[in-house]
């Protein structure tokens, strides 16, 4: 058998080779579902149920203390128990309450935060729940990446360095900001964020296009400015909300909504808001419409 | 008590909940915020507490659960 000589040339070309696999390895096969997300109807609140096809799945907000047990009986009823990692975007008790119950009952192998100061008693709280049974504690910064499987990946795009101080209206402009993308695909989960936050990343360029919105703070209107909103150009566009609650999504936000030309849901009309990611589609069906639609 | 205080009157205790007064607005509050001693008809002051042992607390923990985390990408 004749030696193979190992050229230059070989050696880039054996180079390639495992360059193009690396490629395929990242990325989910095409027409595959690589991961789903469920948009949990909490009321007023936000809770989200990440999950991909690698069997990864965290979620990000547990909704109202009272909210728990709702979230709770999803993740069993999708047999995710326990989480990978459980992010919270900021303390506000809509989005902090339902955790500590939620860790102590499905668990969680990590916890990430901001720690953007909120001295609330339920964040104290968790702490105890946290230390109690071990869980780490792990930092949210703009720029880190949260890997779900192949090309399933969250990259992390606020809060912003520093942090905005801008008194009372402090702790939604530091919400965690994060972007899920699923090879072509995309939703970006824009937590609480206000005006001040979104103009700090389009600063920074931190608003890349995403094929889904989950809308900040629940629609009101001191969020998703025109400027933001046409950086993002959502076709599809998800708000938490509760089903009677009069300035969630406030008017004015409604209609720079629709000026998008994206789809509108809210889970307190449709229910949890299920969505499922390919490499390059999404289709979605809620509790009130479970016949699945697909993203044109 | 200074024309700068916020007070709330407590109009009803019902149950678990009691019912407030900010001016002449109805709030309800679970019972149990109550401190001891205050009945219908009392007042309660609002005040800043800058010197919270609470957010003392939150930071030395918050601190040392997350010592170990290097800050770097995350494969889960």
């Amino acid at each position: 058998m004749a030696n193979l000589e190992v050229t230059p040339l070989v050696r880039a070309l054996l180079a390639a080779v495992l360059c193009l696999a690396c490629l395929r390895e990242s990325r989910p096969t095409p027409g595959r579902l690589a991961a789903q997300v469920d948009v949990i109807a909490v009321g007023h609140g936000d809770s989200i149920l990440i999950a991909s096809a690698a069997g990864k799945r965290m979620l990000i907000d547990g909704g109202e203390a009272e909210a728990g047990p709702v979230v709770l009986a999803l993740l069993q009823q999708r047999g995710v128990c326990p989480l990978n990692l459980i992010l919270l975007t900021h303390r506000h008790s809509d989005h902090l309450g339902g955790l500590a119950s939620i860790v102590e009952s499905c668990g969680t192998k990590a916890f990430m935060d901001s720690g953007y100061r909120h001295d609330t008693p339920i964040y104290l709280h968790l702490l105890h729940v946290l230390e109690r049974l071990h869980v780490p504690l792990l930092q949210a910064t703009s720029g880190r990446t949260i890997e779900l499987g192949p090309g399933v990946v969250l990259t992390l795009l606020g809060p912003p360095q520093p942090f905005l101080e801008l008194g009372e209206a402090g702790v939604n402009a530091n919400s965690v900001v994060a972007r899920l993308a699923v090879g072509e695909v995309s939703m970006l989960l824009s937590g609480d964020s206000n005006f001040a936050e979104e103009e700090w990343l389009l600063a920074h360029g931190l608003v890349p296009r995403s094929t889904v919105l989950k809308v900040g703070h629940h629609g009101s209107r001191t969020s998703s400015s025109a400027a933001f909103l046409r950086a993002v150009a959502p076709r599809l566009a998800v708000i938490s909300n509760r089903a009677d609650a009069p300035k969630h999504p406030h008017p004015e936000t409604s209609s720079r909504l629709q000026e998008t030309g994206a789809q509108i849901l809210e889970t307190g009309r449709e229910g949890t808001i299920h969505l499922d990611f390919d490499e390059n589609s999404v289709a979605f069906h809620t509790v009130n419409h479970p016949k699945t639609v697909r993203l044109p | 008590m200074s024309d700068s205080d916020v007070s709330l009157f407590i109009d009803a205790i019902e149950d678990d909940e009691v019912v407030v007064l900010l001016g002449e607005k109805r709030h309800r509050l679970p019972r149990a915020l109550l401190p001891a001693g205050a009945k219908e008809g009392t007042w309660l002051r609002l005040a800043i507490d800058s010197s919270s042992r609470v957010g003392a607390a939150i930071e030395a923990k918050r601190a040392r659960l997350v010592g170990s985390d290097d800050g770097g990408n995350i494969k889960l």
